[in-house]
């Protein structure tokens, strides 16, 4: 269906059409300006996340290993009995936040496991290195989640600026054109007819 | 039968030939599964070991080693005269029987189901309480330290107040150490003077690590009561242990310690805190192997063999756990101490 089908050719809509464009054309280059901070955000953001990403392997394989020889030094039974004085479980919370109008949820941590009884060394070690995994783990994910939600953002706000500046605008612009088309005609088909039948008035006297 | 310690330290030279070596640990280390690992170990005089292939294996096997190692101190009691026979039981069985109680309290403490506290303990007979049903039977962890109370661990009963203060367990985990401790050195006072000094020797020298590593856990914090936290000190003293805690880094509070503490806190510094435990196995053998090359007909062999027992019986733990998690021989090899070659 074409943009121009339907569509009213008068001064009244010709008027409203051009303060509606003029709006459009405002809020693209608002959502432009949007599209390329959030971008700008995305890309840094990766950066950010690369390097987090790098570092969260490095200590895991570490908190890893560091498991790995308490269970060595300790034998299993010893790991499992002493874990087992660890109390409170890690409670989290989630709270929305907002970044450029983009919402994601943000976790803090609400109360953190309590290590009750005297543990190995080795195994308190290695429960310090587990713990700051965990704490890492958790801000990575709430980091890749906000990155997940940024690049969403960016598709939609994108998708919404190429339909203005290729359709929506186009078609604005076409109508415009079609009406102030239709109104000259009109015009001059005016001109024409009150030209004729000034002739003929003059021709009978 | 009791016999001569001449005749218990034949027996014991002979044995100690059957320990492990250095290349049949790494044999088995190098062992590329569990299922190899078993194999090699029926070539071992462990020989063949039953297990459930099951996600329990790991502590099956531990719970197999060390049945072996309490049945060798049992076999070497049986031929060991009186005195020190009573003090090698006391020495391990406590040791044990310690280690059981903490892990009741823990389970107590976290009100565990009572199978599997009960899954959790070594296997002995208790050594100075009638019986651990009553304990693991508590309704709580406060009722069963009451039930402490009539038994040598009555001094548990006086940590009731730190426990509540704190919420936590360390206080009476940490007097069930010092009961061992103070124990340990008093069998070791009814023996022959002249087998005294291993003994000593090795009481004080776990004692003396195991406040270190309290001691090193407190770093930087102020409200230690020294007296409460190490109520038995040997030749680190409170003075010393102040200084480990007050230290402004690890590697200040370590060299702040005499040798051979300082030697065997060291990896701490380079951040390999695990490798702790296997240098207090290293100082125990080089301590008992001292004492052994002191005087290789006496007493002082029987106790070198059952400290070695004890490190194959944890060497082969790891080990058997390492390679259920398909952990590499050099991994594994890292953390076992395996001296006597």
């Amino acid at each position: 269906m074409s943009a121009t089908s339907g569509v009213r050719p008068t001064k009244g809509y010709l008027m409203e059409t051009k303060t509606r464009i003029q709006v459009v054309e405002r809020g693209t280059e608002f959502l432009k300006l949007n599209r390329d901070q959030l971008a700008k955000q995305l890309t840094e953001s990766l950066d950010v996340l690369r390097g987090r990403r790098v570092l969260l392997l490095k200590n895991l394989q570490e908190a890893y290993s560091a498991l790995t020889a308490a269970y060595l030094s300790l034998g299993p039974t010893e790991v499992k009995s002493q874990v087992r004085a660890i109390r409170k479980p890690l409670t989290l919370e989630v709270l929305p936040r907002s970044v450029m109008g983009v919402v994601y949820p943000s976790v803090r941590v609400k109360d953190k496991p309590e290590i009750a009884a005297e543990l190995d060394i080795t195994l308190a070690h290695a429960a310090e290195q587990v713990y700051e995994i965990i704490e890492e783990l958790i801000h990575l994910a709430e980091f890749e989640e906000r990155v997940e939600r940024i690049a969403q953002e960016l598709g939609t706000t994108n998708r919404k600026v190429n339909a203005l500046e290729n359709f929506v605008i186009p078609d604005m612009k076409a109508v415009i054109k079609f009406i102030e088309d239709k109104l000259d005609e009109e015009s001059m088909e005016e001109l024409v007819r009150t030209k004729l039948i000034g002739g003929a008035k003059a021709s009978r006297r | 039968m009791k016999l001569g310690t001449t005749y218990a330290v034949l027996r014991t030279h002979a044995r100690i030939s059957d320990l492990l070596d250095k290349d049949q640990m790494r044999v088995m280390a190098e062992a590329p599964d569990i299922a190899e690992f078993l194999v090699r170990l029926k070539e071992t005089p462990y020989g063949e070991v039953q297990v459930q292939m099951d996600d329990k294996l790991a502590l099956s096997l531990e719970k197999v080693f060390i049945q072996k190692f309490t049945e060798r101190i049992e076999s070497i009691v049986k031929i060991t005269p009186t005195k020190m026979g009573e003090f090698l039981r006391a020495y391990f069985d406590l040791r044990f029987e310690v280690v059981n109680l903490k892990r009741i309290l823990r389970g107590k403490f976290t009100e565990s189901p009572e199978e599997e506290i009960r899954d959790s303990l070594i296997p002995i007979t208790p050594y100075l309480i009638d019986s651990y049903d009553g304990l693991i039977g508590a309704g709580s962890l406060e009722e069963a330290v009451v039930l402490l109370g009539k038994t040598p661990y009555g001094e548990l009963v006086e940590k009731l107040d730190i426990y509540r203060e704190q919420d936590a367990l360390w206080p009476l985990e940490l007097a069930l150490n010092h009961i061992y401790a103070k124990r340990t050195m008093s069998l070791g006072k009814e023996l022959p003077p002249r087998n005294q000094h291993i003994v000593d020797s090795l009481a004080k020298f776990e004692t003396d690590v195991e406040n270190i590593l309290v001691a090193l856990k407190r770093r930087g914090r102020k409200d230690v009561d020294l007296g409460d936290v190490f109520p038995v000190t040997y030749n680190v003293d409170l003075e010393a242990l102040r200084s480990v805690i007050e230290a402004e880094s690890l590697g200040q509070a370590i060299d702040s310690l005499k040798e051979p503490y300082r030697g065997v806190m060291e990896p701490i510094k380079t951040g390999d805190i695990a490798l702790v435990r296997a240098m207090v196995r290293k100082g125990k053998y080089e301590t008992a192997s001292k004492a052994r090359s002191g005087d290789e007909l006496g007493f002082n062999v029987i106790l070198a063999f059952l400290v070695y027992s004890e490190i194959e019986k944890d060497n082969l733990v790891g080990l058997a756990w390492g390679k259920v998690q398909g952990l590499g021989s050099e991994e594994l090899m890292k953390y076992i101490v395996i001296p006597w070659d």
